[in-house]
């Protein structure tokens, strides 16, 4: 047989969840006087609270209601007033970032030897200018008639400063990692 | 012997339907959601007294009740978005109102002094001392002297209306426990309104 106690918390749970009573706990009552006093009073005091809990509220400010949407209003401005700043402050890092980005590839390529960089533009600027310029199959032999050397010995020479010319490129344009 | 006593005890009306021309609150929770201040409005409207007032059984202090009241519909509107509305909004919140108050003035508890509590007089029957309306109020005065953890789980039980799953949920404990809670609370009551009454009669002080 189940003891009391045990009894007693299923009879609780029974008031707690407002439920009738199971026949045998029904006929446990009708047997056991103890745990009919205890169930009565149990359920006697949850009636109480409930019939009398109306009577402990009491009525807040009638300014607490407006004070609490003025609250959420504010924070409604102050989020906005956040999102603006996370917004600016993520602009202007982004820039940054970008710039930085810009500056280190751009340095990389600048020149060590004393170039700065509108005269570097300038530089380039000169050779893409110079590209236009370059002679053609027929300019080349109407020229090779007044040539004090013979052709080869010109081209050679040619070859040679483009070579150079070149080399310098190299050392003062691309980054170390591509040399 | 009873066997019945359904309507009578903290009736689940935690979430009434507020009425026909009245947005239920779950209704009124995805207007917010779509970003409605107004209808957020109409929440707190209904329920900022019902939180005031469990605040104010949490804390013992009508400016820190309001306060707390605050801060929680506060939290509520900057985490509407996370509300499901396939639960109930009552539940959620006094989920938020109780972990607002959470290690807010635990330590203090308003004292109740028991010996204001009406002493049977001119050789009455104790069994009627709390018969009467004014008298049961006595069990909430007595309430109040129990530990925070039961008054909380007896305010929301029978003050709020709210069943041991969704008392449970808001206090943040295991549906059994709350049982176990509400069996102790009970119980020390029955104690504490047992020298006032006389061994025997606790079953009728509070009919």
């Amino acid at each position: 047989m189940m003891p009391c106690f045990l009894y007693r918390r299923k009879l609780s749970a029974h008031v707690d969840a407002n439920l009738d009573l199971a026949p045998t706990l029904q006929r446990h009552l009708g047997r056991c006087a103890g745990c009919r006093r205890f169930y009565e009073q149990d359920l006697s005091i949850a009636r109480s609270l409930a019939r009398s809990a109306d009577k402990e509220r009491v009525a807040p400010s009638p300014f607490l209601q407006p004070r609490i949407m003025a609250a959420i209003e504010r924070s409604g401005r102050t989020a906005s007033a956040h999102r603006l700043v996370r917004r600016l402050a993520w602009a202007i890092g982004a820039a940054a970032v970008l710039m930085l980005a810009v500056w280190a590839t751009y340095d990389a390529r600048l020149p060590r030897q004393g170039l700065t960089k509108p005269e570097l533009a300038a530089a380039i600027q000169e050779l893409a200018a110079l590209e236009t310029k370059l002679p053609n199959d027929q300019t080349l032999r109407t020229w090779s008639g007044t040539l004090d050397k013979p052709l080869d010995t010109e081209m050679v020479s040619i070859l040679h400063d483009a070579r150079s010319a070149a080399q310098a490129l190299v050392n003062n344009l691309l980054p170390d990692s591509l040399q | 012997m009873p066997n019945s006593h359904s309507t009578e005890i903290g009736a689940d009306a935690s979430e009434a339907n507020p009425g026909p021309d009245v947005p239920s609150p779950g209704q009124l929770a995805l207007e917010c959601q779509a970003g409605s201040q107004d209808a957020f409005a109409l929440l707190v409207a209904q329920f900022h007294e019902r939180v005031y007032n469990f605040l104010l059984a949490m804390t013992g202090r009508p400016q820190d009740a309001e306060d707390l009241t605050q801060e929680t519909f506060l939290k509520a509107w900057q985490a509407i978005s996370r509300f499901d509305p396939r639960f109930s909004f009552s539940t959620w919140i006094f989920t938020i109102a109780k972990r607002t108050s959470f290690n807010h003035f635990r330590s203090y508890r308003p004292s109740v002094e028991l010996s204001a509590a009406p002493e049977p007089t001119d050789g009455s029957d104790p069994s009627s001392v709390l018969s009467q309306d004014e008298d049961r109020e006595e069990l909430w005065r007595l309430a109040r002297t129990l530990e925070p953890k039961h008054y909380q789980v007896l305010w929301l039980r029978y003050g709020e209306g709210f069943s041991v799953e969704e008392l449970a949920k808001i206090a943040g404990v295991y549906p059994i426990y709350a049982r176990v809670l509400l069996h102790r609370a009970r119980g020390q009551l029955a104690k504490l309104l047992e020298p006032k009454t006389g061994r025997g009669s606790r079953a009728n002080i509070t009919q």
